[in-house]
Order: C-alpha cells, then sequence, then structure tokens
C-alpha cells in the first residue's frame, strides 16, 4: 500500500514529469470531470506509478502523451473501483456547476474562472471522448493524432469525435449556453 | 484539425482562460509526488459505497440484475446489488419482483471471468490485472462508512431483461451489444453516466454469464446466465440517482427503455428538482404498451362527449399512413396487432378520396358528408374530408433533402436497410437537376456519407446509397443535429425542405432525453425544415418515437414494409410527402344541441387539442402534403337517444345559456378548420354549417362507405367498446360496396386484410386476452 511508502526512489523521468506538472494536472481535472479531490488523488496515483515503475515510459511517444495516458488510466480505473458511488446528494449538487454560467458575456470573457466554469459546464454535456479530445488539443494543445494516442483509440476516430465535439460545443455556445 | 486552424480561436480562447484558471489551483509538484506528504485527501473513499458481487473486488453502488422474461413479466435470473457485505448480495433484494412458478434465478452473478476481467490491451495493459492489484489509495471497509443512509431511489440501477427464447430472426448479432461509441454518447452531465455504464465492470464479454459487463472504453455487452440464444436483452433501463436515464441503443434487437416500474414518487422528483436535478420526463410518461420489444404509445378511446356540456370538439389533423401498413405487417404475420398500434385515423388516412378539389388558390377542399352510423343505426356518421390539392413539386424551385439513415446493427435486416435504400433509390431517381441530395448516417460512424449533391448525378447519389452498411450502435441525436445542420445550411428559399429520417425506430439519446429530441426537431420545423419519418423493421421498432418526432418536425411518417409501400409513398404519393401545401391545420367542430345529442371523434386520440388552442396560432399542428386526404369521423347521438355513457345531472347553480338563433337553423354542427400557409405565421379560417338532409348508409357515397368500413376495422382490431354487433364481415360488406374504381388496388389489399384478420380472430384470441380468461 502507498500509504507505508514515506520515501520513494525518484527515477530519472522525474525531471521530465515536473516539467509538465501543470498540464498534467488540469488533464487530471478533466478526466476526473473537475473533481478536485478525485483530481488530486488520480495525479499522485499516476506519479506513483510513474515513480515506483509500474507504468515505464519506453519512448514509443512523448513523455506528456504517454504520462496523459497513465492518467487516463488511473481515472478510469478509479471510476471502475470505485464504482458507481453511491451519491452523496448534497455535494455532488453543490459541486454542479450552474448551467446557465453564461459564458457569451463580454465581461464573463474578461474573467478567466468564470469562462472555465462555463466552459466546463458546456464539457460536461459532451460526451466524454469529444471531451477528452477538445481539452488535449485545445487546452493542451496536441494534434489530434498525439491525442488519440493519449485515449488509444484510432485517428480516424479521433477525428470525428474532436470535429464532432467542436461543432457541439459551438452550437451550444451559439445558444448562450446551451442550456435550455 | 488543429487549434492554429484560425476557425477554432474562438474556442482555444476559451480553453486558454479554462488553462489559467487551473493553473491557479495546481496543486504542489513535491507534494503530489509523494504520498501523503501533505496531500490534502479529504473523504477520498468513503463517498463510495461498495457492491459485493463481483469477484476481483470490483464494488457496485448500484444495483445489477440481469432478468429474464416471460410474457411481460419479468424475473431476475441474476442480481448484483448493493449492500454492506462486498461478497453477498443482501437476501431481500434477491426477492423477486414478481412471483412467478418459472422463476429462473440462479442466485448472484458468478464471478467475472478472468478472461474478461482482464484489462483489454490499450486500456489498462501497463498496469498489473486489476483483480491482482489493489487499489493505490487505501480502501476503507465500507460497512463503516457513514454516508450509505441514501435513500433507494438514489441508488444507481442498471438492469437488464432478457426473453427467454426469442431470437430476433432479423438480427445476425451475436451477443446483445452496446457498442463503445454508444457509451460514449451518454450524457454526461451531472448525471454520473459514466458510473452506471461502468458498474458492467471491464469484461469484454464473450464468456462470462449472468451480469452486465462493458466499460466505458469498451463495447458493453450483455449476456444472461443460461440464454445462450442471440440477442436475449430485451430491455436495459437505467435508473441514475432515482431518475430514469432513457436510452434504447444497444443492437440487434435489444433496447432500453425505461420502465413504468421505476416512476419516481412526486416526493423525489421535488427534492430532485430542488437540487437541480432535471429529472427525466420519461416518468412522468404514461406507460408505453410494448409487443416484443416493440413500443406503442397507449390510446384511449375518444368517449361520447354530450353537447350540452362539451359542445366543442377541437384537435388537430393528421396525414400520417404508418399505422396502415404496420397493421397489415402483423396480420400478415398472423397475428393481430396490439390495440395501440391500431391508429383508426391513419388507417382511414392510408385511403385517398374522391373528394372534390380545391378551388382557385385554396390549399385544401373541405367536404362533410353525413349518413347513418354502419355500426349503429340509432346513429348517425359524419365524414370531415380534406383534399389537398395537387402540387407537383415546382421543377424551378426545387428540393432540398437530407436523407438522415440509421445505418446502426439492428438495420441489417433484409426488410430494415436493403429496402430502405431501395425505397429511397426509388425517390432519388425522380430529382432533377434543382434538387439537392445529401446522405447523413448515424451510427458508431455517423457522419455526412454524401454532401448535398445536384439530383441529376444520380450515380452519385445512388452509388452513396449502395455503399451503405449496417454496423455499430445508434447515435441518433448527434445524426439527428447534423442533418438538419446540413438542411439549414443549403436552405431552399421557397422550395421544399426537409430531412427524411429512415430508421427503424429505436432511435435514441446522446441528447439528455427523449423531450430534447423532440425540441431539436420543433425547433428547426419553425424554421422552415420539416421531418419526413420513415419506418422500417419490426422486432424493434420504436413506433411511438417516429410518431412523436414527425408531429413536432411539421412532418409526416409512413411505415415501409415492402417495396409496394416504398412506391406509394415516395412515389405516386411523393408530392404529399415532400411538399406541404398547409401546415398547423387545426379542425373544430361545434355541435348543435337542438340536432345533435352527444358526438364521438374517432382516432385523432393524441391529437385532441384544447378548445382555446383553436385560435391561438403559436400551438402548432398538423400538416397537410400535395394531394393528401384527410378524414374524421364524427359518430352522432341524436338528442334524446340512448347512449352508452350515464347521464349526468343537471347542474343547480347554472342555467343553460339558452341558445341562440342558429340552434334553430337545423345545422348539426358547423366545422371550421384553420390552417397557415407554408411560410406563413398567422392562420386563416374557414367555417361549414353542416345540416344533416338524412341520408342512409346505402344512399351515401361510395368513399363514405368504404371510409367507414375501414373506421370500423379500426374499432374491431382496438376492441373498442362502440362496436356493438358490427363484425368482420360487415366490415368487408361494407368496404366492398364503396370499392370504386380502386386504381392501384390498395382498397382490395384492405379486403384481404379484413378477411385476415377474421380468420385470425377465429382462430385464436387475441393474446392479451389469454392470460386473462380465468
Amino acid at each position: 500500500m502507498t500509504g507505508a511508502a514515506t520515501e520513494v526512489p525518484r527515477p530519472r523521468e522525474v525531471g521530465g514529469l515536473e516539467a509538465f506538472h501543470e498540464s498534467s494536472w488540469g488533464w487530471a481535472l478533466a478526466c476526473c470531470l473537475w473533481n478536485r479531490d478525485e483530481a488530486e488523488d488520480v495525479l499522485q496515483t499516476a506519479y506513483l506509478k510513474a515513480l515506483d515503475g509500474r507504468a515505464r515510459f519506453e519512448g514509443r511517444a512523448s513523455e506528456r502523451t504517454w504520462f496523459f495516458a497513465v492518467i487516463r488510466r488511473t481515472a478510469a480505473e478509479r471510476r471502475r473501483r470505485g464504482l458507481v458511488r453511491r451519491l452523496a446528494l448534497s455535494r455532488w449538487a453543490s459541486r454542479r456547476l450552474d448551467p446557465g454560467a453564461a459564458i457569451a458575456t463580454p465581461e464573463a470573457v474578461a474573467d478567466d474562472d468564470r469562462v472555465a466554469a462555463g466552459l466546463r459546464t458546456l464539457l460536461l454535456r459532451l460526451s466524454p471522448r469529444q471531451r477528452a479530445l477538445l481539452h488535449l488539443v485545445f487546452y493542451q494543445e496536441l494534434t489530434v493524432e498525439q491525442a488519440a494516442g493519449v485515449l488509444g483509440i484510432s485517428v480516424g476516430s479521433a477525428r470525428t469525435h474532436y470535429a464532432r465535439g467542436k461543432a457541439r460545443l459551438r452550437t451550444m455556445l451559439a445558444s448562450g449556453g446551451g442550456g435550455r | 484539425m488543429t487549434p492554429d486552424n484560425h476557425d477554432d480561436r474562438d474556442l482555444a480562447r476559451l480553453f486558454e482562460a479554462a488553462r489559467r484558471s487551473d493553473a491557479r489551483g495546481t496543486p504542489d509538484y513535491a507534494s503530489t509526488t509523494r504520498p501523503h506528504a501533505g496531500l490534502r485527501r479529504p473523504r477520498p473513499w468513503p463517498r463510495f459505497v461498495w457492491i459485493g458481487a463481483m469477484a476481483a473486488g470490483l464494488a457496485l453502488a448500484a444495483v445489477a440484475w440481469v432478468g429474464v422474461t416471460r410474457d411481460a413479466a419479468p424475473v431476475r435470473v441474476a442480481e448484483a446489488t448493493e449492500g454492506a457485505e462486498p461478497a453477498e448480495p443482501a437476501p431481500e433484494q434477491l426477492a423477486d419482483p414478481v412471483p412467478d412458478a418459472g422463476d429462473l434465478r440462479t442466485g448472484p452473478p458468478p464471478a467475472p471471468d478472468p478472461r474478461s476481467s482482464a484489462a483489454a490491451p490499450g486500456e489498462a495493459g501497463t498496469d498489473a490485472p486489476r483483480s491482482a492489484t489493489p487499489a493505490p489509495p487505501p480502501v476503507p471497509v465500507p460497512s463503516t462508512s457513514p454516508e450509505v443512509a441514501l435513500p433507494e431511489e438514489f441508488v444507481e440501477r442498471i438492469a437488464a431483461v432478457a426473453k427467454v427464447d426469442v431470437v430476433d430472426p432479423d438480427a445476425a448479432m451475436a451477443t446483445t451489444q452496446f457498442s463503445a461509441d454508444f457509451v460514449q454518447e451518454l450524457p454526461v452531465p451531472g448525471r454520473f453516466y459514466q458510473n452506471v455504464v461502468s458498474i458492467a465492470p471491464g469484461a469484454e464479454g464473450e464468456s462470462a454469464d449472468g451480469i452486465v459487463h462493458g466499460s466505458r472504453d469498451r463495447d458493453f455487452n450483455a449476456l444472461v446466465a443460461g440464454q445462450t440464444a442471440p440477442n436475449s436483452i430485451e430491455e436495459m433501463e437505467v435508473i441514475t440517482a432515482g431518475a430514469q436515464v432513457e436510452y434504447s441503443r444497444a443492437q440487434g434487437g435489444a433496447k432500453a427503455e425505461p420502465s413504468a416500474r421505476e416512476v419516481l414518487d412526486p416526493a423525489t422528483r421535488q427534492l430532485l428538482k430542488s437540487l437541480g436535478y432535471a429529472a427525466s420526463p420519461a416518468g412522468a410518461e404514461a406507460e408505453a404498451e410494448t409487443s416484443g420489444t416493440e413500443r406503442y404509445a397507449a390510446i384511449d378511446e375518444n368517449p361520447f362527449r354530450a353537447v350540452a356540456e362539451h359542445p366543442f370538439s377541437t384537435f388537430s389533423i393528421d396525414v400520417d399512413t404508418a399505422s396502415y401498413a404496420n397493421v397489415r405487417r402483423f396480420l400478415d404475420g398472423g397475428r393481430l396487432p396490439p390495440r395501440d398500434a391500431v391508429r383508426i385515423e391513419e388507417l382511414v388516412n392510408y385511403f385517398r378520396y374522391d373528394d372534390p378539389a380545391p378551388r382557385g388558390t385554396d390549399p385544401f377542399s373541405v367536404s362533410v358528408e353525413l349518413a347513418d352510423c354502419p355500426w349503429n343505426p340509432d346513429h348517425r356518421l359524419a365524414r370531415i374530408g380534406l383534399k389537398a390539392r395537387e402540387g407537383h413539386r415546382s421543377a424551378n424551385v426545387g428540393s432540398n433533402l437530407v436523407f438522415l439513415i440509421d445505418v446502426s446493427g439492428s438495420m441489417q435486416a433484409p426488410n430494415k436497410l436493403p429496402l430502405l435504400k431501395e425505397a429511397l433509390g426509388m425517390l432519388a431517381r425522380q430529382l432533377g437537376a434543382r434538387d439537392r441530395v445529401a446522405i447523413v448516417v448515424y451510427a458508431g460512424s455517423s457522419g455526412l456519407v454524401l454532401p448535398p449533391t445536384p439530383g441529376d448525378a444520380q450515380g452519385e447519389i445512388l452509388g452513396a446509397l449502395a455503399r451503405l452498411e449496417a454496423g455499430g450502435s445508434t447515435a441518433g441525436a448527434a445524426g439527428l443535429r447534423l442533418a438538419y445542420e446540413v438542411a439549414r445550411d443549403h436552405f431552399l428559399q421557397g422550395g421544399v425542405n426537409r430531412v427524411i429520417l429512415a430508421t427503424d425506430g429505436d432511435f435514441n439519446v446522446g441528447v439528455t432525453n427523449h423531450s430534447e429530441l423532440l425540441d431539436i426537431v420543433a425547433e428547426d420545423a419553425k424554421n422552415g425544415v420539416f421531418l419526413t419519418a420513415l419506418g422500417f423493421g419490426y422486432g424493434n421498432y420504436k413506433d411511438d418515437t417516429l410518431e412523436q418526432l414527425a408531429d413536432r418536425g411539421n412532418g409526416n411518417y409512413a411505415y415501409i414494409d415492402s417495396l409496394d409501400e416504398a412506391r406509394k409513398v415516395l412515389v405516386d404519393e411523393i408530392g404529399g410527402t415532400l411538399v406541404t401545401v398547409a401546415k398547423d391545420v387545426k379542425i373544430q367542430v361545434e355541435f348543435n344541441p337542438v340536432e345533435v345529442g352527444a358526438y364521438r371523434l374517432l382516432g385523432y386520440e393524441n391529437r385532441m387539442l384544447a378548445r382555446e388552442d383553436f385560435n391561438d396560432d403559436r400551438k402548432d399542428a398538423g400538416e397537410i402534403g400535395a394531394g393528401h386526404s384527410v378524414t374524421a369521423f364524427y359518430e352522432l347521438v341524436p338528442p334524446g337517444a340512448p347512449r352508452s355513457t350515464p347521464p349526468v345531472d343537471a347542474p343547480r347553480y347554472q342555467a343553460p345559456e339558452g341558445l341562440t338563433k342558429a340552434a334553430d337553423s337545423g345545422e348539426a354542427f358547423t366545422v371550421k378548420l384553420r390552417y397557415k400557409e407554408p411560410e406563413d405565421a398567422t392562420s386563416r379560417l374557414i367555417e361549414i354549417p353542416v345540416v344533416d338532409d338524412g341520408l342512409a348508409l346505402d344512399a351515401a357515397s361510395a368513399d363514405f362507405r368504404f371510409a367507414s368500413a375501414v373506421a370500423g376495422f379500426g374499432m374491431l382490431l382496438r376492441g373498442s367498446e362502440h362496436a356493438g354487433g358490427f363484425g368482420w364481415s360487415d366490415v368487408e360488406r361494407l368496404a366492398l360496396d364503396g370499392l370504386g374504381p380502386d386504381d392501384r388496388g390498395l382498397r382490395k389489399g384492405f379486403l384481404d386484410l379484413v378477411r385476415r384478420a377474421a380468420t385470425i380472430s377465429a382462430s385464436a384470441a387475441p393474446p392479451s386476452e389469454l392470460p386473462t380468461t380465468d
């Protein structure tokens, strides 16, 4: 169990991982539907896997896309293990963002947090795959091919989901928050 | 395809802001990489409740059960349920919901097959197998969690109900499969669908029994213990936090639909609402009658209404004909159709009647005929007939057509996709240079397979149709959106703008719910893009979805069961299918209490409007296409004649307001129609007072007799209480009397149908009566 380890041996990659710590955090958040607690957990687990060698970078992709894939799997694994949580409804409800969080208004654009919150609301309405692709391409600035690698899906499929995700996001943006 | 694309800068800016926002909250790297070194980890696991029954430490906070149905009664064969002990389902939760001697329960599901719980190569290949590696975070003992006491309603649940030995003969699928794409398309917001789906943990699923398996990233297979029949899953049901999730895109004869068993109680609904949770409206919807895996909305026959209390009768016209072809399909198969598959107005409107053509620029004519009622000699029967002008598609405007074609796995059967290709090919061959056809498919690989192409490029259009292949799951909503987008982008002012949806109707989500699907369609209908829904195949047919879509999408709906039917709808009556001559056509009849005691409208049960809706131009109603005939029958009871409803007491405090002068006119009723020209927003009014000339049935027109025979046929199929002693032979005689020229042989086809129905009903009681006779 991880709790026993107080000092973790640090392989060479450590410096590499640290270089994109911030992006990893963003990706972990996206993988966990912006639940901070979960994202921290997942990111930490992913780091531990990388650091204690359970997940090994074999140089087949860039280090970042490899590590993103580790994060994604960790999040998926956690979901599957923790599986279907019984919803702590109050917390869950309070976590829900206001669907009306307007992101089309000019003053909101100036405010990163509000934009981010609004964007998250809209992203939550996309399919997970679309959401992940948009995040990887726009937020992480990966190419669609790289993103496909992170998600372990074919490039063709990634392109489709990416295009659909964009279209749907735009539609929602155009309709002023996409909600009804 | 990259954000460098100029077109995508708008989105890129949003994500940049999100990145800055996230970055401010980035946890410290050093602490994140060191376990328990100051990292904030509030209650990471007690939020989760662990469900036993899945070996390998898989925990479910939901109930997953797989059952077997016999007739309609679901019987669980296996059940995994939430409980304090991870290994054993709580006994009371194994309690069978339907006591049944044929209980096929086999106990809790067996451990997943090692092969199936092994991680897929692309998924967790770099990790140790899940079953062998404990979760990195410490796992709390679930029974000590203080937070497990949520009410039952909030438990998430996925359930599968299987047929005992029903194999969809049409489907060639080996298992009942929900594809990964289907799973991906489940709407996520705030509902934790991802967990609902992943309660079917990880298995690839060829071998394990008794559980629903699948994962978010892969195809989602459902198998049932003791079931080797392919496509044995009849029904999937997902309950998420007490609200129903509607979806049904399993392939090969499976379906998922909300079940009336799980309707939320109002208090729970209110609670969820107060938490900002938009519960699916499905729970509030009436229970749909199911035949096999087909689905029909329930229809309650219109009762007799006393003119004194309800002088007005208001409804929207309906030009759909799907019910007729569907009824024929049942009878051809040697079965009586389920009651709710029989919509009398659609049977009657399937046929053309020889009403006078409209004069001048009127979009349609209205005629009324009153004669003796065939099934009740004491009553009168009024036929209101609308005849739309024959408008051929104007060659100089053209049509902008988008074929939206369901190519999901369930469409593989010969009477689905292959027939569909032929049918749309017939339509395409009639198009000209000014027409545009685009083809959008939806399934796992939804998208535009043919960009808008001139109608004279037949080779391209037919080639694209020919290349269509069935496979994958149904992602209907995405396809629907795309189709409307294409139609909007190539909008043809003054022309025909129409999405032609061809599907077996197993058409669902990707959008949050059914009503949202309808909203998409209704929204575009306002902008002039109308919908034609063509239903295909059976075994998995969702009649109610298609009818509602066509209704909301200012459209029409036909069921295509054969090439002949395709020819009728897409060649012979193409004008009516594509060209709308009037929209929002509403009929209001005001009865004169002096002449009529009570009345009953035959059919149109799901088209009834409130009295005040008639003059409200915002209220949507039915469309009428070029050449269409629309017929409505009213059965009238003379004043003072006995009628089947018990009399009500006279009001003590209200006196009759007295009669107007018109009451003495001898008019039986006045028919009022409101309609809009296809591009207008305000309605026009037509009023026709009708006097009963006492016509005998023998003296009535051939069309009157034939149409009333069809209505009577519908009443018999529906088991109407108003049919009296009227029987199949009466229907046949009446129809024979009214046969007329019958140039396309449709009416003769009806006679065959009546004889078949008579034979079937003589040889066997309808299945629904079998279990209840004792």
